[in-house]
């Protein structure tokens, strides 16, 4: 008894560790955010002072953000929606039925997902050039869906090997078609794993810098793009970057505190059920 | 059913239902084809970038077109590459041990103790779910040479002397970077051991006590053996973001001071997107992608064996 109650109090005090740790560095983020330019570049750095919006309100007038958050917006829900449409058809099919080669099928499928962006990022780059797509949102929706679609098929194939097989086949028997027994039986059970998928695909493609920033110059600019741009060989205007950085987080981490239970499940493709 | 209107949507119901091997393969073949087109086809494509002379800061006409294998005998006598494959293999296998241990020894201290609540979780998965970039640059911040919060401290602490700072000096450049990928993903680690611990069969470990085993052998017996599964499928995961980290390099020094942090997709990034020199840096894709490949089949062999006997 003694013995367990020191583990909880080492536990405890680890914890707390790790929170701070981990913490410290966000919390910074939003404090430099709300600063004036004096105060970010005070020596020793200032922990108490007046705060001020000025930097949110620079970043959308001056800096233009607003078009940036709606491209972000548009590209991360639209690769999430065809991702998911193609994707959660194949993990069925690979969930269920014995293929010829499907072992083999399911590793290439995974080895895309361990593509290194910067391979794709090359040819991608000269083929929008020469087609005229570079700089567009549609672009981007195609080549996020390039990390996306395995995605969708590894960890929503997980979701679907536990779902018992016997509930389709009772609904086979009741006089369900193949089709109907997957529309409306296996795919509104799977409803937590899709909703885990679809977040987790959004948040990939939110969060994603490298092909954006080569595949986009103006129109197409998405967030990250942008926050980046804002580091500049003349001045970095810190202020700003934490503003925009802070507000491009909220909707990462609302997400992420709805279906933190997943989480671990879905950045391990579904090996490791947290 | 026929004298009834159907919609084309149930009609599609019922013809891909008709027989099974229908079934399945027109589920799989929309992501087959989707996925061949937009990573297969841009693939081959690059392969031929990577046999030609492409370069886009040179004049059209004093490109030689297809050159064979030029691109790859250049790189390979080249020391910036060498130097840049060092640092990637330094930092992966430097990052990978840390994160790991570290990650394991918090799990099993944490194994069976605590449950943290939603907020406490939320925290902890903060540093894995932010924007690589964004991550990147907090940390710039940071250490920046004047007015970083990690530079103020390091100072007072006389660890580091005014004249310098983190990122600015080739020593000390490389392990700030890793220290920022540590911190990013060590509580990743941490969350899939601790659930993989949480996941064991607890009659082993009955046994064991029935036997008086000391913690130690407990660990090396039942434990590893037990965990070997998710130890490997988070080692194949961390091992394969860290050959191909990308975002922070950028947003933390772009490779810089000299070449001290330029690992392999940076250097693919400056020879392909500020020299312009397309065709040499794809045929450096094309070494990373190896890379990758012989690492992947390797640890997916070690994957599936362990799977067969435990």
């Amino acid at each position: 008894m003694e013995n367990n109650r020191k583990k909880v109090v080492i536990a405890i005090i680890i914890i707390g560790i790790i929170l701070f740790v981990n913490i410290l560095p966000f919390l910074w983020l939003i404090l430099t955010s709300l600063k004036t330019r004096l105060d970010i570049f005070a020596i020793p750095p200032k922990f108490i002072f007046h705060s001020t919006w000025k930097n949110f309100i620079s970043a959308f007038t001056k800096r233009n953000f607003l078009p940036m958050f709606y491209n972000s917006l548009i590209i991360s829900a639209c690769t999430t929606f065809l991702s998911l449409a193609v994707g959660t058809l194949g993990a069925y099919s690979l969930a269920r039925f014995k293929l010829f080669g499907d072992k083999h099928i399911s590793f290439w499928i995974l080895s895309t997902r361990m593509f290194p962006p910067i391979v794709l990022v090359i040819p991608f780059f000269i083929m929008a050039t020469r087609w005229g797509l570079h700089d567009s949102r549609l672009l981007l929706v195609i080549v996020y869906t390039t990390f996306n679609l395995p995605f969708v098929v590894w960890i929503m194939r997980s979701f679907f090997e536990d779902i018992p097989y016997d509930l389709e086949k009772a609904a086979m028997v009741d006089g369900y078609s193949r089709w109907d027994a997957f529309w409306k039986v296996v795919l509104p059970l799977s409803a937590p794993g899709l909703v885990t998928t679809a977040i987790l695909c959004f948040i990939f493609s939110w969060n994603e810098f490298l092909f954006a920033n080569v595949l986009t110059a103006a129109m197409a600019k998405t967030v990250p793009v942008g926050i980046r741009g804002l580091v500049t060989s003349r001045a970095v205007e810190w202020g700003e970057i934490a503003a925009v950085a802070s507000l491009q987080v909220i909707p990462v981490l609302i997400f992420t505190f709805a279906v933190q239970k997943y989480i671990i499940r879905g950045l391990t493709l579904g090996a490791v059920k947290g | 059913m026929s004298g009834r209107h159907l919609s084309l949507f149930q009609r599609f119901g019922f013809w891909i239902s008709s027989s099974e091997n229908k079934f399945k393969w027109s589920l799989l073949l929309p992501t087959l084809i989707l996925l061949a087109l937009i990573t297969v086809y841009p693939t081959i494509y690059a392969f031929n970038l990577a046999l030609s002379d492409y370069n886009l800061a040179r004049s059209a006409d004093s490109l030689q077109g297809y050159i064979g294998l030029q691109n790859f005998r250049e790189i390979l006598k080249d020391p910036s590459f060498w130097s840049s494959l060092k640092t990637t293999i330094f930092f992966t296998v430097v990052v990978v041990s840390i994160e790991f241990f570290l990650g394991l020894a918090i799990a099993l201290i944490l194994q069976g103790t605590v449950t943290g609540s939603k907020i406490v979780r939320t925290i902890i998965l903060l540093p894995m779910i932010m924007a690589p970039i964004v991550v990147g640059l907090i940390w710039t911040y940071l250490y920046q040479s004047e007015f970083g919060l990690v530079t103020f401290i390091l100072r007072k602490i006389h660890i580091m002397s005014y004249e310098s700072a983190p990122l600015a000096r080739v020593g000390t450049a490389l392990p700030s970077l890793m220290f920022v990928d540590i911190w990013q993903w060590t509580p990743f680690l941490i969350m899939v051991l601790l659930a993989g611990l949480e996941a064991l069969p607890t009659a082993p470990y009955e046994a064991a006590r029935i036997d008086k085993a000391s913690p130690f052998l407990v660990f090396r017996k039942i434990t590893l053996p037990l965990l070997k599964p998710v130890i490997l499928i988070v080692l194949v995961l961390r091992i394969m973001d860290a050959i191909r980290v990308f975002d922070i390099v950028y947003a933390l020094t772009e490779g810089g001071p000299g070449e001290a942090t330029d690992v392999l997709s940076m250097f693919i990034y400056r020879s392909a997107f500020y020299l312009w020199g397309i065709g040499k840096a794809s045929a450096i894709s094309f070494i990373l992608l190896y890379i990758i490949m012989i690492v992947s089949v390797i640890l997916v062999n070690l994957l599936s064996r362990t799977k067969e006997t435990v």
